[in-house]
């Protein structure tokens, strides 16, 4: 027998930072800390510094969006496709799309996003993608390409896990189609919770590697590429002049202590810059943990 | 004497059990029938004081737990007693021999463990128990029966040693669902050794079923041990539980009132008829009948047959099943299937496209594992192909073929994970009638029923029959499913 007692307003509330929730509190810190750093901006960057940064934190923030969005597509298409192609009478068109996939794969993730942005920079020294919000989106679908296999065997292992299951079984026998059985009774009603941290785990991987590539591309890997030809992204920030400066000041302050209040006042971008993409990275993972104990994944 | 309990168990804010005056007789048996998912096992788990999961919180006759527990009596009670888990392999220990385990704690005291476990192996079966005495036991080795076996074996050791020092009417011996996995020989078996130790020491049993042929077994072999029997049924009442006495002669009249259904539609070519001498997993298996006899024969079955299919625990019936229905592939095998015939080189992909929920359909044993638990209950039915679930009266109206009207509206949005096992059992098959197949696999449709809701699952499969829906009835049941099916609709699966 089962029923719900009624629970108390303030427990419920508590309830909420309970340590089973650490994914929510984690969410929590993270916008909250974002909040204060952007007060703290406001009041003591300079507005052109202040603008810069807010627009290389949408950037970035964007192009992680587009990561997860384009990764979890492309994800979900392969892994429909190895299923469509994983029977015994197509076993070579499986075999051939499994290799194409691994060499994708076998390529180190920086140098493919390396070898992306040299073409997204002949696109824009081109002329051929003006905007800056297509090429922050075409960033995000370059990185994707990296990083989307991580979402197919996501997909793949849950299938995998159901599919000696009765219940899929069951369904299959009383004639509902294997697609709706994948799609709606594995994917969407019992993977939902692991689908979510991958979500996570990839946005965090989105902006280390974002932030990554445009710092390399910032400080001149290339005479092609440069910092001027991209939207500015936290990366790109970190790579600035000012910012560079300003992370010496670190240094200085550990020799000299009296530079220290000076690192919050006077040496904000760089600082700031530093601190929001750690800060960020490290709410990320912690959100992502969360999610892998709460949801005992 | 009548010990009375009030029994509350609670998982954070759910409340899982709430049962006033469950009554228990000192030295005496208590069969505990009710559907599965009820709340039998928590019951039993709460007297014998084995609530070890954290979450659960325990108040007993208004006590904490743990302080009812700490009173000497009850101390005695666990520590003279023993409890067989539903599920042996929760109990037993995988990195000990099971011979090992016979004989540690106060069982090392037994002179013969391999004796007293030895009665629930039958005299030809003796060879069995001995190679697998020496096997650490793992999820697949030995196998859910012998495990079972093994406990309840434990359980008679502690039984003995507590009637030959005269401490057994302190304990209690705690059986949860003990027959689960067990033909009816070995179920029989324990029967007779649950009454012979009993006999002996007059402990405190509890034991907890929904195999309610246990009656008739009682009433026919050891007539005796009635004076000493309590039934009791846990049944849902409103939002709780209530705790009633069961009438034996209500079953045993409703099983005596049981005629065999001679099938109208009977004539013609077989709908299926699947040949003698499969072969799958190294074995080679084939069918006796009909009836009793011995001659190897083909499993045939027409529309609007209902066909018997029994073998003893573990001979390969849900194995058949499957290969029938398409989701297990044999090395060998033939068969005939409304006109066309079938192999092991036949396509999955056949079954798929052609007979899945068209012309065939399976209902699984386990309800638990066939549903899927994130959904709910209408969810469940709306997926099905076919129009009748499609709209919320459609859905309304099959469930209330097995299910109580009241309920329905709030029984629909629940969750399946939140259905007890029998409310799961009666969707599981549910799902299946709701489809318009010309032939339906019933792999045990009666598991983890209460005895009214047994009776509504048999009309409901004699109005398919009626229909001519052509059924192969899998079942360990063989009491109800006897008496309900003609001897020529009976085939029994052996081994070849």
């Amino acid at each position: 027998m089962m029923s719900d007692t009624r629970r108390h307003p303030r427990r419920q509330f508590a309830s909420f930072f309970l340590p089973d929730r650490k994914d929510l509190l984690w969410t929590v810190i993270w916008i909250g800390g974002l909040v204060i750093v952007w007060v703290w901006f406001l009041l003591f960057l300079n507005e052109p510094a202040r603008l810069r940064m807010q627009t290389a934190m949408a950037d970035t923030l964007l192009s992680a969006g587009t990561v997860v969005v384009s990764a979890f597509l492309m994800g979900w298409g392969s892994a429909m496709l190895l299923h469509l192609l994983d029977r015994p009478k197509r076993k070579r068109l499986y075999l051939a799309a499994t290799f194409l996939l691994n060499l994708l794969r076998s390529v180190p993730q920086i140098i493919g996003m390396l070898l992306g942005y040299t073409l997204l920079a002949a696109l824009v020294r081109g002329e051929t993608m003006r905007s800056e919000f297509l090429q922050v989106l075409a960033a995000g679908f370059l990185t994707s390409l990296v990083v989307f296999q991580e979402v197919t065997d996501v997909i793949q292992e849950r299938i995998r896990h159901y599919r000696e299951m009765d219940f899929v079984s069951a369904l299959l026998v009383c004639g509902v189609p294997e697609f709706t059985i994948i799609n709606r009774e594995i994917l969407w009603k019992n993977s939902v919770a692991h689908l979510v941290q991958k979500a996570v785990s990839v946005f965090g991987r989105a902006i280390f590697l974002v932030c990554s590539i445009d710092f390399i591309i910032s400080v001149g890997l290339s005479t092609e590429v440069s910092l001027t030809n991209f939207p500015p992204t936290l990366g790109s920030m970190l790579a600035s002049l000012d910012s560079k400066q300003d992370i010496l000041v670190i240094g200085s302050a550990l020799t000299e202590p009296g530079l220290l209040p000076s690192l919050f006042f006077e040496h904000l971008q760089g600082i700031g810059v530093a601190f929001v993409t750690v800060f960020t990275l490290v709410c990320l993972y912690r959100i992502s943990n969360g999610l892998v104990e709460r949801h005992r994944l | 004497m009548d010990e009375r309990f009030d029994i509350r168990v609670s998982s954070g804010s759910r409340l899982l059990v709430d049962v006033r005056g469950f009554s228990l007789r000192r030295g005496e048996i208590t069969l505990l029938f009710g559907e599965s998912g009820i709340g039998k096992s928590l019951i039993g788990k709460a007297l014998f004081g084995i609530m070890d999961d954290p979450l659960l919180h325990v108040e007993i006759n208004g006590i904490d737990a743990d302080r009812y527990y700490a009173a000497p009596e009850v101390a005695a009670s666990k520590r003279d007693g023993f409890f067989v888990f539903q599920e042996p392999s929760s109990h037993l220990n995988p990195l000990e021999t099971l011979d090992a385990q016979m004989r540690e704690g106060d069982l090392a005291a037994c002179d013969d463990p391999v004796r007293v476990v030895g009665t629930l192996w039958g005299e030809d079966e003796q060879r069995d128990l001995a190679r697998i005495l020496p096997v650490f036991p793992t999820a697949y080795r030995p196998s859910g029966g012998e495990k079972q076996r093994i406990l309840i074996g434990m359980a008679f050791e502690k039984m003995e040693l507590a009637a030959s020092s005269g401490e057994q009417r302190r304990g209690l011996f705690v059986f949860d669902e003990p027959t689960g996995s067990l033909d009816r020989e070995a179920r029989d078996r324990f029967l007779d050794g649950l009454f012979g130790h009993y006999r002996h020491g007059k402990g405190t049993i509890l034991l907890i079923t929904h195999d309610y042929s246990m009656i008739g077994y009682v009433r026919k072999r050891h007539p005796a041990m009635e004076q000493h029997v309590s039934y009791r049924e846990l049944r849902r009442d409103g939002a709780g539980l209530s705790l009633a006495d069961f009438r034996p002669a209500d079953y045993l009249q409703w099983l005596e009132g049981i005629r065999p259904k001679v099938t109208k539609h009977v004539s013609g070519p077989p709908l299926l008829s699947v040949e003698s001498g499969l072969r799958i997993f190294g074995k080679k298996l084939g069918f006796h009948g009909p009836g009793d006899s011995r001659e190897r024969s083909h499993l045939e079955i027409r529309s609007g047959d209902l066909v018997y299919l029994k073998a003893r625990s573990g001979a390969g019936k849900t194995t058949v099943a499957k290969i029938i229905i398409g989701l297990q592939r044999a090395d060998y095998f033939r068969m005939n299937f409304d006109g066309i015939r079938l192999g092991e080189v036949s396509p999955p992909r056949y079954w798929e496209k052609k007979l899945w929920g068209k012309k065939m359909t399976m209902v699984f044993q386990h309800a638990d594992e066939a549903l899927n638990l994130k959904s709910t209950v209408e969810q469940s039915l709306a997926i099905l192909p076919v129009e009748s679930t499609q709209t919320e009266e459609g859905r309304r109206g099959i469930l209330a073929s097995l299910f109580d009207d009241g309920s329905l509206p709030a029984l629909a949005r629940k969750r399946v994970s939140y259905l007890s096992g029998g409310q799961k059992q009666r969707l599981n098959l549910l799902r299946a009638f709701a489809l318009s197949t010309s032939f339906l696999i019933l792999d045990e449709p009666l598991n983890a029923l209460d005895f009214r809701s047994i009776t509504r699952v048999l009309q409901a499969i004699e109005r398919r029959r009626e229909l001519g829906q052509g059924i192969l009835l899998i079942s360990h049941n063989e009491d109800i499913f006897q008496a309900l099916i003609p001897p020529e609709s009976t085939y029994t699966l052996v081994e070849e």
